[in-house]
């Protein structure tokens, strides 16, 4: 516990405070080339970066020991003993149900460690809440229920994500499975057809997570919970999403480069990236877009792409017309 | 800046949305208790575009 008197002891001590900032890079610095970080790194490193089923794998014979975890608890510990104001150095993962620590991060996989709470859980489950929906991630995750609080979990399934992911070919969620968890008990629910929910708790749940970001699907869709119904999609990979929102700033910062930056998005990978682009692209400039836009409304793999470019085309083609004979 | 006043331009909110339409990453609606828990940080550029 901290004291009120030693907080405001340590917050008027500059000399203090620059001891624990070295500290806590000390902590960090260690813990990056110690062994357990070594050890994740070298188990995902030689692993092909799409192969989402090899890398599920390998995070579950890592999950399956989970001695990093006592080694990760003991070396926080220490640390806070020796000062009880260190920050440890792991993104805290804080949510309405779920506190933990992101204890490792590449290209390939993210894994955590921490407690759902029951009591957040149970007020959840029993409150009004009106339509709730099921979330499928579009990422396989490998789950260890360390401590499993007696949860009972229901598995759900839909169609399989895939790249050209349509909504009107989504089809629908049902539920596939329900049962007791047990303690230690390792799950690997693909995200990219498959979600989870608790469906009832006793205590925390203790919960180490691998999310493996090989071989992810573009979207993450959800499913109505009564009915099953599509509802709605969101990008999987937060960079699509910054691509997007950083090419809506480049068209509203007006810059003369604007138009060889957005195109060179035209060739994403994410579909709506693509027509996100290109929107943008026909904000900025309409005649420098329109061989692009033929090029989408014919060539796009995704058919709303190719829908949607060959709605604007003619439009697109009267305005250059227009503006040329003015 | 682009100051040249003859390029066509359209608004691009006039323009069409995909028939999938897709939300950023992070902006899950309401959700039943699992199905993953989000271990992606995008809200803090959302909330800074919006400004602009």
């Amino acid at each position: 516990m901290i004291v009120e008197a030693e907080l405001r002891a340590f917050a008027r001590d500059r000399r203090r405070q620059r001891e624990l900032g070295e500290s806590t890079n000390r902590f960090a610095l260690g813990w990056r080339h110690g062994d357990v970080n070594r050890r994740f790194a070298e188990t995902f490193q030689p692993l092909d970066r799409d192969d989402a089923e090899a890398v599920a794998g390998a995070a579950r014979a890592l999950l399956a020991d989970d001695a990093w975890i006592d080694a990760l608890i003991g070396a926080v510990a220490d640390e806070l003993r020796r000062n009880p104001f260190c920050e440890p150095p792991f993104p805290v993962l804080n949510g309405d149900l779920h506190t933990g620590l992101l204890v490792y991060e590449d290209d390939k996989v993210a894994i955590a460690a921490g407690v759902s709470r029951a009591v957040q859980v149970a007020e959840r489950k029993t409150a009004r809440r009106g339509r709730t929906s099921i979330n499928l991630t579009g990422q396989l995750n490998v789950l260890k229920f360390a401590k499993a609080g007696g949860a009972t979990l229901s598995f759900w399934d839909a169609p399989p994500i895939s790249w050209d992911f349509c909504a009107d070919h989504a089809g629908a969620c049902r539920r596939s499975e329900r049962r007791r968890i047990a303690d230690g008990e390792i799950v690997t629910v693909d995200g990219r057809s498959q979600a989870y929910v608790i469906d009832h708790v006793r205590s925390n749940i203790l919960l180490l997570q691998a999310v493996v970001k090989a071989g992810q699907a573009p979207v993450s869709v959800e499913y109505d919970s009564e009915s099953g119904a599509y509802v709605g999609c969101h990008a999987v990979d937060d960079s699509d999403s910054r691509i997007q929102m950083i090419a809506t700033l480049v068209r509203k910062l007006g810059h003369d480069e604007a138009v060889p930056v957005l195109a060179a998005f035209l060739d994403h990978p994410s579909f709506f990236v693509r027509w996100h682009v290109m929107r943008e692209l026909l904000g900025v400039d309409v005649r420098a877009a329109l061989p692009h836009l033929r090029r989408m409304a014919e060539e796009d793999p995704h058919p709303d792409a190719r829908q949607a470019a060959a709605a604007v085309i003619g439009r697109a083609e009267g305005a250059v017309t227009e503006r040329k004979a003015a | 800046m682009n100051k040249n006043l003859n390029t066509v331009r359209f608004e691009v909110e006039d323009l069409p949305e995909l028939a999938t339409e897709v939300a950023l990453s992070g902006s899950v609606k309401q959700q039943e208790v699992g199905g993953g828990i989000c271990l992606g940080i995008a809200a803090g550029i959302a909330i800074y575009v919006a400004q602009v």
